[in-house]
């Protein structure tokens, strides 16, 4: 009898053992699972072919749903829902057992599966990582209730997604080639129709409308070798004709085209790439790593970039189809030389203003704002894609360098840089005087 | 001048065997295996990192195959080339016993990429020659061009250089003829350029620049050695010249050779008329409205044996709808409208049979019409070459296809998702294995060839499958000639990775056919025409022809069942005449010119029935520049160019006409006097808006008053719904002959019709209005709108009062009144896209009599109606314009297409997707990424192209997105004339193919005293490429012959030869004058012949 005690209470002493809390605490504590997350959807983006103001678009709201979740669980932040345009101030309860980093990173799985095609490469990717955190000692209640309300934040964010017009637009009418002089046309190789002419209709974060900051327009279109259009365009062709192989290495590493359709007689094949978009997320996860920055620091920088970023292509994307302005290929095959050739793949939409600066200068001035002005970081976000790393000093010594590549790639002219540049600062100064990731109590103590 | 049996060499006569064996058993090939024949020749390609098809493009063209008599011994011999595999020559030993003497003959092709192969006796000495064109990688070795001079006992030496004949480049194939009709044989040298692809495309003015390193080459025979006359004589030889074939034929009937160059990729091909001077000139945009994209191989012979040869050109779309949503590329609306604007033409993936239709009554230049979709020989997927020949021997030439390429290059899934394999491709790049490994991963999929029989009246069947032909192979070069000589052609192919096919004729065993062979000693451009009791042959005699190839020097022609020939007309190249009459068939004959009379000339001419009077330049239709598929993504036709239909008011023996004008341009008026000069008066046209599409108008006396007012009616779809640019509009013509915009307000909708009519029988003319469309929403059904007049000239909107009856009908394109039914009153007639031919009576409900008449199932793409008593029974026939079966919607079997509307991702549009609808599922026609763009939702589940090929609606959406749908439904395309039996019911009666070649627009009943003609017009140049334009129509005039059937007349009898899309057809001034308008161009006027 006593021995069958004896075995009764070890029993009950191994069980209690064994159901002992593990401190799981610590198994997210940085940015790595987000960034490694947002990997897996640039590799998606990519794979579906989305266009980069598409491709911004779906980082923006994936990284909004992981912020949220951070903002809910720390009162040193506050919700973005509710700031940006359109969107609903909802506060969130984070229920018990819940281990908000892993929220996080749940709600941003659900909500970037919500937005790409390929959704089974994106469940594969995720359920290997959270075998990964299961092994790491996570119980399986708090994983379950974690997953549960990462998927209540991505649903609130999902159904903000769903109104700012995108599914709409998907039937409004394609960009009509006309046949007016110093328009824009497709150009070779693959002579694709223009992209997204009706992104100035999608919703933006922040920004008043599309049209807020307008742009000077470009110089009058002119053939005459005098006028100051030809002189923009000689320029381009000189440029890329006398490139140095130091210009070469910044253009073909800001070149960021998403489908670079290689042609050799009936041999097709696509060489696909990072997005503008992509790269710049990318950068605000280097720079989160470099900085130490924690798991809730690391999201709200990506939130701000993608936010940043949308803002800025839709703002741009206006520009765009309203000037429909030729691209310096079509006009220098022409007007000037019919046998040249850019170094960069003309991407197929209206010139001017450069989507390159506009997007890198808004999520430059973003990120400088987050980890300040003097920033080393070693940008390796082209490695995955044959390409060497490059260092800067700042986030605004990488836009500038975006922005001049496509001068030196041969497929834009310099106002389209220079305009974009000052756009794309505009669109990032007001979104960080519009909308705050701290409370104002705390914000005026930082 | 009849020629005696003197002149006759007998070369030898073969009894054709008798003895017939079952029916059922019949293969018309049968296939000779290598042991058996001793041609063991395989043309092996192998791939390496230095060469495979991304560093040499050409690397999958093939090769071909010549058949000639080297030794004189009356067998045909077999010339092989090779890629990568050398030459070989087969010495025909009898009985398709074949020896290989290459090696002895002296022919060396070690590490040469040899492709052409053209046999003819160069040096005039009664011996074949040979010549081998050279392509392969630019940097390999042994490229140049060999001549290899037959000097007798089967050697050959190769003596290119001596002829100035040793080119190097890309050369595919060589044709010799004689150009300039010296005697002597000339040559073409077709080559591919070095050009890379996809860079440089579409740039204007490139053709006219000669590339210094190579290009397309004209030689001259001086005697001892061959010139380059190529840019003295007008041939282009540009970097953009991409040829793949090369056909001589006389093609406007002068007897002198052109020329037909098949061009690749986007560069259109070259028609070169012979100058007759020893230039050409190249006029193929003039002549061939349509043509194919990546032309590949060609032929040039008459198919319906009405003595004018067709041309035939081979490109790639696959035959089958699921292997087209892979792997075909087609232009999207933008790429093609920038393609013709830069001097490209109209080009589409798919083969093209361009029938000529003789000499265009306004000009010298032959006109052809393009029906390869009719005729269903336009998809025989990767195909090189094309042979034109009777291998049946029962009177009409048939049609073989090689086809085949040895990697699905253009795999979309291939195209998009191998690069997703970043790490992989680093790994190889570092191994130098990447573009080996790459090509390991194309998909290879052989293909059985293309055997269509010729069924007569421009009807094809492809019996491959049933034909011996069955074998799937990447198959090249080919050419047809009598290996066994007793009478039927076997055929040769080179193929790749693979035996050549070797195929025994068993024609002439099977004893139902006869022929008779024509050995014409070498005189190249020799016509020779064939008459039996049935029916009147011609062929050319230019035997270096087919893809890379040269088919046997003689001509055959079946004969069918008839076993005696009338007569044997041959036509030498100097224009004069060997006759021969009363010959047996089942014969070769050997003829040369050596006695011969000079050709008469027989030509008869007979004035035709229209000639064509001068307008002035101002009278004209502009189009609006909307695209309807800017909008409506997921449509493949438009219909916003349907107008103009003209209006006509004839008084005192002069006709004021109405010329509707499109959005931007204002309408025209104009007044045509009895002698047809033509004064333009648009000024009498008071208050118009130049804004609107007006497409249709009528006089009508509106008020009353004695003078006949204008109704105008205005369609289109470009503007939103309701706009006032869609107001029906009426001009009240005052004493001083003004038509003054009225205030009456007409409904703002779309119109395709109007028609007046006393519906109260008050004594004034109501109104009938049908609906077009709903802009915005194509396909969702329209109505008609009844309109009461109150006698001044006021109307009032009384549809309501009919009810359902006229609500919902269909996209309506026209309407009619006619007493169907000998009731004396009138019934209204009307058709539209998508929907079965409508009949209701003009009682008080309008009530819908289509059943009752027989039309239930009537539904087709219908544009156009003419009700008339064509037979003159007293009872009105109904012939309704379709948009005919020259279309890759021509439904097989007992398909129909459907059209399924629904908002199916809730996005606040409408989708409208077009299917072939088998019986049980509907397949979709739109590509996967046109209809991702619409739908994106979709893509969830269509990742690949292969997952969407063969999908069925029923497998794309949920089933209740299905059953809400509008679901539009066509079973008939072709244009259809019902006879009325009575009044009781309509029965079809026949109409000749030829109105079935495009859509109709237009139609018009002429009689004269010469007779009653039925004249039809069409053609629609705005669709997407995916279906091509239609546009082979230049108006057709019926006539009835002899037998009461409708036949078309050919354009020089008719005069009526009209380039462009027809609108309307009209008879003025009691059928003194014809006037044709069209779309975005001048109209045209005729004088009838009285």
């Amino acid at each position: 009898m006593r021995s069958i005690r004896l075995l009764i209470l070890s029993i009950f002493l191994i069980t209690v053992s064994c159901q002992e809390p593990v401190d799981y605490s610590q198994v997210i504590t940085d940015g790595s699972y987000i960034s490694r997350a947002q990997d897996r959807i640039t590799e998606v983006i990519i794979h579906d072919i989305f266009s980069p103001p598409v491709a911004a678009r779906i980082y923006s709201y994936s990284s909004l749903a992981a912020y949220e979740v951070a903002a809910a669980s720390d009162p040193a932040y506050q919700s973005l829902l509710g700031q940006l345009k359109g969107s609903e101030s909802v506060s969130f309860t984070i229920p018990e057992k819940v281990y908000p980093p892993l929220a996080s990173l749940a709600a941003y799985y659900t909500t970037g599966t919500a937005l790409i095609f390929s959704e089974d490469m994106v469940n594969a990717h995720r359920d290997g990582i959270y075998e990964e955190l299961r092994e790491k000692g996570i119980p399986d209640d708090v994983f379950e209730a974690s997953l549960e309300f990462g998927q209540e934040v991505a649903d609130a964010v999902i159904a903000y997604s769903k109104k700012d017009n995108y599914h709409e637009s998907r039937s409004f009418p394609k960009y009509t080639v006309t046949n007016l002089p110093g328009t824009w046309e497709p150009t070779p190789p693959a002579y694709m129709e223009g992209i997204e002419p009706h992104w100035n209709k999608i919703r933006t974060f922040v920004i008043d409308s599309a049209a807020q900051f307008k742009v000077s327009p470009p110089p009058p279109f002119s053939t005459d070798p005098n006028s100051e259009f030809y002189k923009l365009a000689y320029e381009v062709y000189e440029t890329v004709n006398k490139a140095k192989q130091e210009e070469l290495d910044i253009a073909m590493f800001w070149d960021c085209n998403p489908y670079k359709m290689n042609v050799k007689g009936h041999v097709m094949f696509a060489e696909k790439k990072i997005t503008p978009g992509g790269h710049w997320m990318s950068i605000a996860a280097i720079a989160s790593k470099t900085a130490n920055a924690d798991w809730k620091k690391t999201a709200e920088a990506l939130a701000l970039t993608g936010v940043s970023l949308h803002d800025a292509f839709v703002a741009c994307w206006d520009e765009k189809y309203r000037s429909v302005l030729i691209r310096p290929e079509t006009y220098i095959n022409q007007y000037i030389d019919e046998e040249w050739l850019p170094i960069l793949q003309t991407p197929p939409f209206p010139e001017h203003t450069s989507g390159h600066s506009v997007a890198s200068t808004a999520a430059a001035y973003t990120l400088t704002q987050i980890f300040g002005e003097e920033f080393h970081f070693v940008d390796s976000s082209e490695v995955n894609y044959g390409l060497p790393v490059r260092e800067y000093d700042s986030f605004l010594e990488a836009s500038s360098e975006a922005a001049i590549s496509r001068l030196y790639g041969g497929i834009h002219y310099m106002p389209a840089i220079e305009e974009g540049v000052w756009q794309g600062r505009q669109v990032g100064e007001l979104i960080w005087k519009r909308i705050s990731t701290k409370p104002k109590n705390l914000a005026e103590n930082n | 001048m009849k020629k005696s049996a003197s002149f006759l060499f007998i070369l030898f006569s073969i009894l054709a065997s008798c003895q017939k064996k079952g029916e059922s058993e019949q293969i018309l090939f049968e296939k000779i295996k290598p042991e058996e024949s001793g041609i063991t020749f395989r043309n092996d390609l192998n791939y390496t990192e230095s060469v495979n098809p991304y560093t040499f493009r050409n690397f999958y063209n093939g090769a071909g195959v010549g058949l000639g008599d080297l030794n004189n011994d009356g067998l045909i011999d077999i010339v092989f080339s090779g890629n990568q595999s050398p030459n070989k020559i087969y010495l025909n030993q009898g009985n398709f016993k074949f020896k290989d003497i290459t090696d002895s003959a002296g022919i060396i092709s070690q590490n040469e990429w040899n492709t052409g192969v053209s046999l003819a006796d160069v040096n005039q000495d009664g011996l074949l020659d040979i010549y081998f064109c050279k392509s392969g990688p630019l940097n390999s070795a042994n490229r140049a061009n060999e001549l290899y001079i037959n000097l007798g006992n089967l050697q050959f030496e190769n003596q290119a250089k001596a002829y100035g004949l040793d080119e190097v480049g890309l050369s595919q194939h060589a044709v010799f003829f004689d150009f300039d009709k010296d005697g002597d044989l000339d040559l073409y040298l077709l080559s591919n350029s070095a050009r890379s692809v996809g860079v440089f495309d579409l740039r204007e003015g490139q053709r006219e620049i000669r590339d210094p390193e190579g290009g397309n080459k004209l030689f001259r025979n001086d005697g001892e050695k061959f010139t380059d006359i190529s840019e003295q004589a007008g041939i282009y030889g540009s970097v953009i010249g991409y040829g793949l074939g090369v056909t001589v034929a006389d093609l406007n009937e002068d007897f002198w050779p052109d020329l037909y160059v098949s061009n690749d990729f986007f560069e259109r091909d070259y028609l070169y008329l012979n100058n007759q001077d020893g230039t050409f000139r190249e006029v193929l945009p003039d002549l061939l409205p349509e043509i194919s994209m990546g032309s590949m191989g060609a032929d040039i012979a008459d198919l319906n044996n009405d003595g004018l040869p067709e041309i035939f050109v081979t490109e790639m779309l696959p035959a089958d709808l699921a292997r087209a949503k892979t792997k075909t590329p087609f232009e999207e609306w933008d790429k093609y409208q920038s393609n013709l604007k830069a001097g490209y033409h109209r080009q589409f993936t798919r083969n093209t049979l361009q029938r000529n239709l003789g000499k265009n009554p306004n000009s010298d230049l032959p006109l052809f019409t393009e029906i390869a979709r009719m005729a269903g020989v336009h998809a025989t997927d990767w195909s090189w070459g094309a042979l034109i020949f009777d291998a049946n021997l029962d009177g009409l030439k048939d049609v073989f296809v090689a086809n085949g390429i040895v990697k699905d290059l253009t795999d979309f899934d291939f195209v998009d998702f191998y690069m997703n394999n970043q790490e992989k491709i680093e790994d190889y790049r570092a191994d130098s294995i990447l573009v080996t490994k790459m090509i390991d991963a194309f998909p290879s999929n052989p293909q059985v060839n293309f055997w269509f029989k010729n069924q007569g009246n421009w009807s094809f069947e492809n019996q491959a499958e049933t034909s011996g032909l069955d074998q799937a192979t990447f198959s090249t070069g080919a050419a047809y000639g009598d290996l066994d000589n007793d009478g039927d052609l076997d055929l040769v192919v080179n193929n790749l990775n693979d035996e050549a096919g070797v195929y025994r004729n068993t024609s002439i065993e099977h004893g139902k056919n006869n022929f008779i062979g024509l050995d014409l000693s070498g005189y190249f451009g020799a016509k020779v025409r064939v008459t039996t009791p049935s029916k009147i042959q011609v062929q050319e005699y230019h035997p270096v022809k087919g893809y890379m190839s040269s088919v046997d020097p003689r001509l055959a022609f079946g004969l069918g069942d008839e076993s005696s020939i009338e007569e044997i007309q041959v036509i030498w190249p100097d224009l004069s005449e060997t006759i021969l009459k009363n010959i047996s068939a089942n014969q070769y004959l050997k003829l040369s010119p050596l006695e011969k009379e000079l050709l008469k000339d027989q030509k008869d001419l007979v004035s035709p029935l229209f000639e064509e009077l001068p307008l002035p330049e101002s009278i004209k239709h502009q189009e609006s520049p909307f695209v309807d598929f800017d909008r409506d993504r997921l449509r493949f036709w438009s219909i916003s160019n349907e107008g103009p239909r003209i209006a006509s008011n004839t008084e005192a023996d002069e006709s004021l006409i109405f010329l509707p004008g499109a959005k931007g341009y204002p309408s025209q008026l104009f007044r045509i006097d009895q002698a047809g000069k033509t004064k333009e008066e648009s000024e009498r046209l008071v208050g118009q808006n130049p804004e609107m599409e007006i497409v249709g108008a009528a006089f009508f006396d509106a008020n009353g008053d004695g003078r006949q007012d204008l109704l105008t009616w205005s369609g289109g779809i470009e503007f939103p719904a309701r706009s006032p640019q869609y107001r029906d509009q009426l001009f009240i013509q005052n004493e001083q002959g003004e038509f003054i915009l009225s205030e009456q307000e007409f409904d703002s909708r779309p119109t395709a019709f109007a028609l007046s009519y006393d519906l109260d029988q008050d004594g004034d003319e109501d109104l009938i209005f049908g609906y077009r469309a709903q802009p915005f929403a194509y396909g969702v059904p329209e109505g008609l709108g009844i309109w009461e007049n109150d006698g001044k000239g006021n109307f009032k909107d009384i549809s309501e009062s009919y009810g359902e009856s006229i609500v919902n009908l269909g996209m309506l394109t026209d309407g009619a009144l006619a007493d169907l039914d000998g009731d004396g009153i009138s019934e209204l007639i009307v058709a539209g896209e998508w929907m079965a031919i409508q009949i209701f009576s003009l009682d008080e409900k309008l009530s819908n009599r289509t059943t009752e008449f027989g039309f239930a199932e009537s539904t087709g793409l219908w544009n156009r109606l003419l009700v008339k008593d064509i037979d003159r029974d007293g009872y009105p026939e109904i012939l309704a314009g379709n948009s005919g079966t020259n279309s890759r919607l021509h439904f097989k079997n007992h398909s129909k297409l459907r059209m399924y509307i629904n908002d199916f991702d809730q996005n606040g549009s409408l989708d409208p997707i077009l299917c072939e609808f088998d019986g049980e599922k509907s397949i979709p026609w739109v590509m996967k990424n046109a209809l991702l763009k619409q739908i994106p939702s979709l893509r969830k589940n269509l990742v690949r192209y292969s997952d969407y090929q063969d999908k069925s609606m029923e497998e794309l959406f949920p089933a209740n997105s299905l059953s809400n749908s509008l679901i539009l439904e066509a079973e008939n395309l072709e244009t259809t004339l019902w006879k009325n039996e009575n009044g009781k019911r309509f029965t079809k009666s026949e109409l000749p193919q030829e109105v079935q070649q495009a859509p109709v627009f237009a139609i018009h009943s002429l009689e004269t005293a010469a007779g009653q003609y039925l004249i039809l017009g069409g053609n629609q140049s705005r669709i997407k490429p995916e279906l091509g334009t239609q546009l082979a129509s230049y108006g057709w005039v019926l006539q009835k012959d002899n037998s009461g059937k409708w036949k078309a007349m050919m354009p020089v009898e008719s005069g009526m030869a009209i380039p462009g899309e027809i609108r309307d057809i009209l008879a003025i001034q009691n059928n003194q004058y014809l006037i044709v308008s069209k779309n975005d161009d001048k109209p045209v006027l005729f004088k009838i012949r009285p």
